[in-house]
């Protein structure tokens, strides 16, 4: 029992995964490490803090989505007994109390990033902004106040959002703003849905996606070359890269009467992505931009092969060993460039 | 037994050691360097996107190798296509040593796609030429997760290893009758407890490190094992189906008040031990179980509205967050509320706040709804409002 007891004990010992002590031991022995360092790793291993941090950020994270969920529901079901003006009051205060709260909680305002105080600062201004838009969305619904200017109605609080993400300095604000300005233009372009909720055979919404995918481009470039929020350009060029060569992919397959010329411009866009995405030393661009180029010349090929073979099994052989050989070849290429970048 | 240099996977994990104690401002840079010349890398294991890259590209590649191979041999009947899928199999799993040996892959992306393509074709080939019942499935499974394991130390194949185990033990008491499928659940709870404490034990021998992340989720697959295996809810709908016991909605099965204690108390001890002993994965595990612990609960007893379980519980977590937040202004023992790891801090806030956008609803939608569902939009260009 006794034994059982103390196996127990020792393999319930937590600290593995940090700074391992015997590792250091013979690393001192060696003379590779002085005997400052090695008593300095031992003092901090006896103090080593656990950080908490995401932990509390998902609690934070969950706590708004359940709570902003939970109320519209709330809200949906008793729309009869409370009456829309106590709701619409009630979403005020939650969105001007937040507001209040990170005015008055907000650091100095720089052009630059502003870390803020803590991760609950960041959550309390999510809700602020998502309230906003409940209220705007349901002053509309009901009331029409913007009547029937609805781009009005969406215009207003993209500007809010916006303004937001630069005031208080807030990158998921600034993703849900960029995301509000989509959808003002009509196309939506969260992860998830970007390609199940767009109906890409519209032209309309080819032309639309590829004047906001330069657009946010534009921003991307406007903010690192004025120096205004610099780390905001990720995001906006995230966004950007996806929905531009996601339309002129687009493009392609639906005027696939002149769909050399859209190939074309693909090709200029990759290059200019990819240049720039060697320069920034950036793996996640050269992945993307590599990936988009490969589904644009694999179109290609296969226009070309049903031209010259027809419909017959030999294609098959030949799609088939397009595949294999372009895979080898594709693998090459990703494999230099993540040479040429770690030489860079 | 294991395919990677031993030498070069413990280099790796000197390096690691020492950027972290770098990290931690312990080591002058000067000693670090040395450290680095000391211990060389020979692998080849790219950035992660090109990993991703690899790992895609040599999955297409695989697949229409086979296609090839299906076109060539005119497979016509279904056990010729199964045969094919281990012949394959083999030869990817030969590809695999290749590459480990000869150009010194390491997670490189390359080898996972083969491991995996190797392991799923294989099982699929002999399971579909033999045809065999689930027992023996889950020994196949088994056998092939555990040999990938030991050879390539693959994280995955661990966690399917695991799984496989589970079914083993899940089935075979099915098999051996009602006196065994009686204690279904105390066996599953044993069976876990054992892997937990036999693989703690394992990690402190001194060349953990080759398996280091097998290491590191067999435990968490097993605390969850353990909990699954005497929650109330897995306990009384599996119990309801292999025993026809028939029970009524509110039906409880014997023994209901033991299983509802097990559900309500593990979690709270995984949490508990996670604070006292300061463990991230054993106080993360415990936290992911107390929703375990709502679920369950609410499935029986529809006490309150969904919704208002939903406000309520949103309140309970930012109010939790906001004194955890108040509370660990300064360290206070052992915890802190500061990032470490701050090179991935970039990327991580880049993550969160795609998560942001795309779960939270940025756009009232009925204003989006009535704009395009109307004539506005379907006009074909004609409108001048872009």
């Amino acid at each position: 029992m006794m034994r059982i007891q103390i196996n127990i004990c020792t393999t319930f010992n937590p600290n593995y995964n940090e700074m391992n002590q015997k590792l250091f031991e013979q690393l001192q022995q060696e003379g590779l490490i002085s005997d400052a360092s090695f008593a300095n790793i031992k003092i901090k291993q006896e103090h080593s803090l656990l950080s908490v941090h995401w932990e509390i950020k998902t609690f934070l994270y969950l706590g708004v989505l359940l709570l902003s969920g939970g109320f519209g529901i709330l809200v949906y079901k008793n729309i009869d007994t409370i009456g829309h003006q106590m709701i619409l009051l009630f979403i005020a205060l939650i969105c001007g109390g937040c507001f209040f709260y990170c005015f008055k909680n907000k650091q100095a305002f720089s052009i630059g990033k502003v870390l803020a105080t803590n991760s609950l600062f960041d959550y309390i201004l999510l809700l602020a902004c998502c309230t906003f838009v409940i209220f705007i969305g349901y002053l509309q619904f009901q009331y029409e106040v913007f009547g029937n200017r609805y781009g009005l109605a969406s215009l207003f609080p993209m500007v809010v959002l916006f303004f937001s993400a630069y005031y208080f300095d807030h990158l998921g604000v600034l993703s849900m703003a960029i995301v509000n300005l989509a959808g003002w233009l009509g196309i939506t372009v969260t992860p998830i849905s970007v390609l199940t909720a767009n109906d890409f055979n519209n032209s309309r919404i080819i032309f639309t996606g590829l004047a906001l995918g330069v657009l946010l481009i534009t921003m991307a470039w406007a903010t690192r070359k004025r120096k205004i929020k610099q780390h905001f350009e990720l995001t906006y060029a995230n966004f950007g890269t996806h929905i531009l060569l996601i339309s002129c992919l687009a493009a392609m397959f639906h005027f696939d009467a002149i769909y050399l010329l859209w190939f074309l411009l693909l090709a200029a866009l990759v290059v200019y992505f990819y240049s720039k995405a060697m320069a920034d030393k950036s793996f996640y661009f050269i992945l993307i931009t590599t990936l988009y180029a490969y589904i644009g010349i694999s179109y290609i090929v296969f226009q070309l092969l049903d031209k010259m073979v027809g419909i017959d099994i030999t294609i098959l052989y030949l799609w088939f060993l397009y595949f294999i050989i372009s895979g080898i070849g594709l693998i090459v290429f990703l494999m230099r460039t993540n040479k040429k970048i770690k030489a860079i | 037994m294991i395919a990677y240099s031993p030498t070069a996977i413990h280099n790796l994990f000197v390096r690691e050691q020492a950027a972290e104690a770098l990290g931690q401002q312990c080591l002058p840079q000067a000693e670090y360097e040395a450290i680095l010349t000391r211990f060389p890398v020979i692998f080849y294991s790219p950035n992660l996107f090109i990993r991703i890259g690899l790992l895609i590209l040599t999955l297409v590649i695989s697949l229409f190798s086979f296609g090839i191979g299906v076109l060539l041999f005119k497979a016509s009947s279904d056990t010729f296509l199964a045969g094919l899928a281990i012949f394959f199999a083999l030869l990817a799993f030969a590809a695999l040593e290749y590459m480990v040996k000869n150009n010194k892959h390491f997670r490189s992306g390359v080898d996972d796609a083969l491991l995996w393509g190797a392991a799923g074709a294989l099982f699929g080939g002999i399971s579909y030429i033999t045809k065999p019942d689930d027992l023996s499935n889950c020994i196949l499974i088994f056998m092939i997760a555990l040999y990938s394991t030991f050879r390539f130390a693959d994280r995955l194949m661990s966690f399917v290893a695991f799984i496989a185990l589970m079914g083993v033990v899940f089935f075979a008491s099915i098999k051996l009758g009602d006196s065994v499928k009686t204690f279904l659940p105390f066996l599953i709870m044993g069976v876990t407890a054992l892997v937990y404490f036999v693989v703690k034990r394992l990690k402190s021998f001194t060349d953990n490190h080759l398996y280091q992340q097998c290491l590191k989720i067999i435990p968490i697959a097993s605390m969850m094992g353990f909990y699954a295996g005497g929650n109330y809810f897995i306990v009384r709908e599996f119990s309801n189906e292999l025993f026809n016991l028939h029970l009524a909605a509110g039906a409880s099965i014997p023994f209901g008040w033991l299983f509802w204690a097990l559900t309500l108390i593990i979690p709270v001890i995984y949490l508990g031990r996670g604070i006292q002993q300061r463990n991230g994965v054993e106080i993360r595990v415990g936290l992911l179980l107390m929703a375990a612990i709502v679920f369950t609960v609410r499935y029986y007893h529809a006490i309150l509205a969904i919704e208002v379980w939903m406000s309520l519980g949103g309140v309970v977590l930012i109010l939790t967050a906001f004194g955890l937040t108040r509370y660990l202004k300064s360290p206070k023992h052992g915890f802190t509320n500061i990032e470490f790891g701050s090179a991935d801090a970039v990327a991580n806030s880049q993550i969160e706040s795609l998560i942001i956008s795309s779960t939270f609803n940025s756009q009232p939608a009925n204003i989006g709804g009535t704009k395009f569902g109307g004539g506005d939009f379907g006009g074909g260009g004609s409108s001048g409002e872009f």
